[in-house]
């Protein structure tokens, strides 16, 4: 393990410069002292003085006394970083100048914890502490008006069914528990161990989060009935038996919901310890899931895996149980409790763990809705071929054409919108690299709606994807079963430019502050990740947004620590009335100054 | 002194077995069944245990919600139940402690035997980190290191995986089986390396160079000077706190020779705290030396290890070699390692080491597999003594010769990597084998390793005394000779069945003490304590090589 996890980051730095008598040295002198979040001096706390920075820049590393003092001799004269810690407790770095020689600079510094805790308890329905069971905490964002979630972080329940999940940033979360477990036909397996097992399915494990490295020497292999389970000694496998009867704990958003959008949010801001989120989880009888799987070829050794519906749009991060085919392409889930879910299965190209080039094969894949009740049918699940996009790359302008090289460096990428992964996998999109001939193809897409990205080669900025006269770059584009072709990428070497400088009310550059765009008009839709960002202001307080799509934008200072929430619809209303319009026109460069801190 | 209490033995009959036929013919099957239950509360159940059955046919269920499991199908033969659980010990049944020897039954055909299985919660340790001005320190790594008696001496081994202590500094491990504890907290990385001290320097003077190492509770600086905290099965112990405190740094100048032409910049130099129970070789230090303590000398062979924490070190200076020392890959002969090493303490000064390279040993000998099998893929492994583990492993040729270079002086163990089992060790006519090698200089013996298929073993029978029964005692075997009491392949402690019945497997050849006990906890064995008072109750037996020797034995009270 990390002998630490560095939280970031809070500084207040306030500056007073004052000069004294000029001892012609070329160095100076910087003191100061280290605050805690209440402003209490900070004793022991670590000042490293060069932190970030060249190599050759002024380099000292000193405690601070106990009134929470530090002083640094002999400093040159010139631009400094200090990052201050305690702990692993640590700051960004702070900016601090030795205006001439003989100057002496003082600074005060503030270290305080820029991260939340989320604490609770995990039981079980007669209120008895689940131990080991995996709670993680899932993001919850919401960019102008298009909510996603991702798991940002997890924790392992201890002896007495307690939890905490530190270090989260900023920002709004749904915890969940996770019920852990992969059953195995039993004839895949003729060991007991996991570290025993074929090394492409251990591999699996370890990829799918199924098993983490560190719990390897500490699992087994539990045959029940036809199948095995995998479960590691630190945590109990989900499963509660009564009068021969099985029940298992299903997926659960807190404190008690079956889907992600249906938990309680909890918004963590810096310091926060929100404690309480128990749990208590309520055993639901399973059913099993059987079937089998139909492909041209063999059906055999096929992953098969089962989402809970409800979770499907947290991404490939959250666990779905997961199993393989036997010889005859029959799969079985033992154990599931009942519900809505999402039965997935793919044959990846060559037997490999990601879609790999269009080149190496069509990935096979299918997916079934389906609820799991006392009477479950056999499920069939037949592959297909998942969709391809294919295409070519078209370059306007003077500059060469870029070199074979250069043209693989491309790559174009299909990315699902739900957040949903591909073919159960671990991957949200599918990459294309760009052949010599110019053309390319991505592999794998199963049905649903999707959005273009593309990186561009260097010296070329990227102008439009258009299919059927039509660009997508910027909308939401739908896949089904069929191919999609002719999607020609342009590039241009005339750079699409947004610059300018920030200023406080002074008219006085402000570095390190971050700068807000996002499209006017975005109350009417789902907005293009192309078109809301953000960058930050250099030493000199300038600023740069390369490759917007062309229109109308609202620009905006953001702030030194921006909140992750700048984007959701209430923060964006409120940003429009101090923002700044401006115009993106293709192949051209808007200049635009943003004011920003009058009150610093 | 350890309470035992121990009835006197007889021996009834000795006489030696021919080697038994496999297990009994496959006919109609039994079934096992019973309750998993809290050792310390009998009466209290345990739900979601997963429960094993160990013999002949081994099966794995777990128990329901009234703590209940059933084994059906199990052919007859002797067994042995353990359940384990989150936040429970894996333990057998009828042990008395959760690593205790448990009570085999027998299986029928047609019959159910019913076995209930006594957990024991597992324990925890929790406290908090400060340092010096007693704020309480975050992202520090705590570790739990359990001690032991080992051939070599004691020894302190990590249970568990390290926690990190919250933003308050509050740890909390668990999981942990009864036994002797300390708790080392390792500083966050932006606490080590070298510092300079606010606190220090007033009044003119340099301010002091500080750094953190790890410490232990309550704030020791090394595991044999921490304080041992004792835990129960299912203690919940708090307050185990740990108060860092800065120490001071020094530099420490090298100076290497070599007796031959070597460019003495290729020398490696590893500096390494000891004991280095905790594998944090860098210590800091590495801030200047890229990351470990591992530096390259200069051309006239010296180096300056600037930063150093005060305390006590080894130094070791070597040539490179493609496989290093430490590598389980076998060496091959020709490159032939220099090697220098020392252990030294650091202070706050300056210090100034000069050390001076020398060939190493090559230890060389032969591999002889049982007669008719093919020599394969042999391996031999020499185990050093130093927490960090070092082995040194060469590959035996294909008539079994095998040579092992670069092994530094020190105290070994020797084990082979094969499919069989190390028969002896024969080095100058003597058995060695199970004892530590001690290898004082450039001096090497040559070995003689005999593998065998199977070692020897004890079987036999206990007559309890009255009202005791004979699952009541365990059966503790011992070498009659001292020095291999903590051999781990020649102590083994068993508990008789319900009829008396047991078995001891893959002994070594030699000669042997058995005891029967009634103090069936037996926690911390091998441990010499308890050995010298078995020793006057016991009755000796020669194990002769290869063979089953049985053993009957009444106990007289």
């Amino acid at each position: 393990m990390a002998p630490g996890t560095y939280q970031a980051l809070f500084v207040f730095a306030a500056f007073s410069v004052c000069q004294a008598a000029g001892i012609q040295t070329g160095s100076g002198r910087l003191s100061g002292r280290v605050v805690d979040n209440r402003g209490a001096p900070l004793a022991g706390a670590v000042v490293n003085a060069g932190c970030v920075g060249a190599s050759n820049a002024f380099r000292d590393r000193v405690r601070t006394d106990a009134q929470g003092r530090f002083e640094f001799a002999n400093v040159p004269v010139g631009v400094h970083t200090l990052c201050v810690s305690h702990g692993d407790v640590q700051s960004s770095p702070s900016r601090v100048r030795i205006d001439s020689a003989g100057a002496a600079t003082q600074i005060t510094i503030r270290l305080a914890g820029a991260t939340g805790t989320i604490s609770g308890i995990v039981t079980d329905a007669q209120g008895e502490a689940i131990v080991g069971a995996r709670v993680v905490a899932v993001s919850s964002r919401n960019q102008a008006g298009t909510q996603t979630w991702r798991q940002t972080a997890t924790a392992r329940t201890d002896d007495k069914g307690f939890y905490a999940i530190g270090n989260l940033q900023e920002g709004d979360y749904v915890v969940v528990v996770v019920p852990e477990y992969i059953a195995l036909p039993s004839e895949v397996l003729k060991t007991s161990h996991p570290k025993d097992l074929p090394p492409g399915l251990f591999d699996d494990l370890l990829a799918a989060g199924v098993l983490a490295r560190s719990e390897i020497p500490e699992t087994r292999l539990l045959p029940f009935g036809a199948s095995t389970f995998l479960s590691a000694r630190l945590s109990a496998l989900p499963i509660v038996i009564k009068d021969g009867l099985i029940s298992a704990f299903p997926m659960t958003a807190f404190p008690v919901a079956r889907s992600i959008d249906a938990g309680a949010i909890q918004t963590v801001a810096a310091g926060d310890v929100k404690t309480n989120n128990d749990f208590r989880l309520q055993p639901i009888r399973a059913h099993s899931v059987a079937g089998k799987v139909v492909a041209s070829g063999s059906g055999a050794g096929i992953p098969v895996r089962l989402m809970p519906a409800g979770f499907a749009a947290v991404g490939p991060d959250l666990l779905s149980l997961g199993t393989y085919t036997d010889k005859d392409g029959a799969f079985e889930f033992p154990l599931v409790p009942s519900g809505d879910y999402l039965l997935t299965a793919v044959r990846l190209p060559g037997g490999g763990r990601s879609a790999g080039p269009s080149t190496a094969g069509p990935v096979l894949a299918a997916e079934s809705a389906i609820t799991v009740s006392d009477a479950m049918e056999r499920q069939v699940l037949t592959l297909k071929a998942a969709a391809r996009i294919s295409g070519r790359v078209e370059f306007s302008g003077a500059a060469p054409a870029p070199s074979p090289e250069q043209l693989s460096r491309i790559s174009v990428t299909a990315t699902r919108v739900d957040g949903r992964p591909l073919w159960g996998g671990t991957t949200l999109g599918s990459s294309a690299r760009v052949a010599a001939d110019g053309t390319f193809t991505t592999n794998g897409l199963t049905a649903g709606a999707y959005r273009i990205t593309v990186v561009p080669p260097a010296n070329w900025s990227f102008v439009e994807a258009r299919l059927d006269a039509r660009d997508v770059s910027d909308v939401i584009l739908q896949v089904g079963d069929e191919d999609l072709v002719g999607l020609v990428v342009r590039f241009s070497d005339a750079p699409t430019t947004v610059i300018g400088i920030v200023r406080d009310s002074k008219a006085a550059p402000q570095t390190d502050v971050t700068i807000g765009i996002f499209p006017q008009g975005w109350e009417r839709g789902p907005v293009s990740p192309r078109r809301l960002r953000t960058a930050r202001s250099d030493a000199d307080g300038r600023f740069i947004f390369r490759d917007l799509p062309p229109g109308e934008y609202l620009i905006v200072g953001l702030g030194e620590v921006p909140s992750p929430a700048w984007s959701t619809p209430a923060a964006l209303k409120a940003l429009a009335g101090r923002a700044t319009r401006v115009s993106v026109r293709q192949g051209a460069q808007q200049s635009v100054d943003v004011t920003f801190g009058s009150n610093r | 002194m350890h309470p035992f209490v121990a009835g006197s033995l007889a021996v009834v009959s000795l006489l030696l077995a021919a080697p038994q036929d496999g297990r009994s013919a496959t006919g109609a099957l039994g079934a096992v069944e019973g309750s998993v239950l809290l050792a310390s509360e009998p009466s209290q159940i345990v739900r979601g245990a997963t429960v094993s059955l160990l013999g002949p046919d081994p099966k794995v269920v777990l128990s329901d919600v009234e703590g209940r499991f059933r084994f059906e199908g199990v052919q007859p033969g002797r067994y042995i139940a353990t359940a384990e659980k989150p936040g429970f010990l894996l333990t057998q049944n009828g042990a008395a402690a959760p690593g205790g020897p448990g009570v085999s039954f027998v299986v029928a055909a047609g019959s159910t035997v019913r076995v209930d299985v006594r957990v024991f919660k597992s324990a925890a340790i929790a406290g908090t980190v400060v340092d010096d001005f007693g704020k309480g320190l975050a992202g520090v790594t705590v570790t739990v290191l359990r001690r032991r008696q080992t051939q070599f001496g004691t020894s302190f081994d990590k249970v568990g995986e390290p926690v990190i202590s919250d933003t308050t500094g509050r740890y909390r491990a668990w999981g942990l089986p009864p036994g002797a504890y300390v708790v080392a907290a390792t500083p966050a990385l932006s606490m080590m390396g070298g510092l300079r001290d606010s606190a220090s320097g007033s009044g003119g003077s340099a301010p002091a160079r500080i750094t953190f190492v790890p410490t232990f509770h309550p704030s020791a600086t090394s595991a044999d000077a921490a304080a041992v905290v004792s835990l129960a099965a299912g203690l919940d112990l708090g307050g185990v706190d740990v108060r860092m405190s800065p120490v001071h740094v020094g530099d420490l100048t090298i100076q290497v020779t070599s007796a031959g032409t070597i460019d003495l910049t290729t020398v490696q130099v590893t500096l390494t705290p000891v004991p280095n129970y905790l594998e944090t070789s860098a210590l800091g230090i590495g801030r200047s030396l890229g990351g470990f303590a591992t530096a390259r000398l200069n051309a006239a062979g010296s180096f300056v290890i600037q930063d150093v924490p005060a305390g006590r070190y080894r130094l070791v200076a070597r040539t490179p070699s493609a496989s290093a020392a430490g590598s389980t890959q076998p060496q091959a002969e020709s490159t032939r390692l220099l090697w220098a090493e020392s252990e030294l303490s650091v202070g706050p000064r300056s210090e100034n080491l000069a050390l001076s390279l020398a060939p190493i040993g090559v230890v060389s000998g032969k591999v002889v597999v049982p007669a008719g099998e093919e020599l394969g893929d042999i391996s031999v492994r020499l185990s050093s003594n130093s927490p960090d583990a070092r082995a040194f492993v060469g590959r035996a040729g294909p008539t079994g010769e095998f040579a092992i270079p670069n092994v530094p002086p020190g105290r070994y163990r020797l084990d082979t990597v094969s499919k069989w089992q190390v028969a002896s060790v024969i080095a100058g006519g003597v058995d060695v084998s199970d004892r530590l090698l001690e290898f004082p200089s450039d001096q090497r013996p040559s070995l003689s390793v005999t593998l065998a298929r199977s070692l020897s073993s004890l079987t036999g029978t206990l007559q309890p005394s009255p009202p005791r029964a004979a699952s009541d005692y365990a059966v503790v075997v011992f070498p009659a000779e001292r020095e291999l009491w903590m051999a781990p392949r020649r102590t083994r402690v068993v508990r008789p069945g319900a009829d008396g019945g047991f078995d001891v497997l893959e002994l070594p050849a030699g000669t042997y003490l058995v005891a029967a006990t009634s103090d069936i906890s037996l926690e911390g064995v091998p441990d010499p304590v308890i050995f010298e008072g078995l020793a006057a109750m016991s009755i000796a037996i020669e194990l002769q090589a290869g063979r089953i020797q049985r053993l009957d034995l009444r106990a007289i009270r």
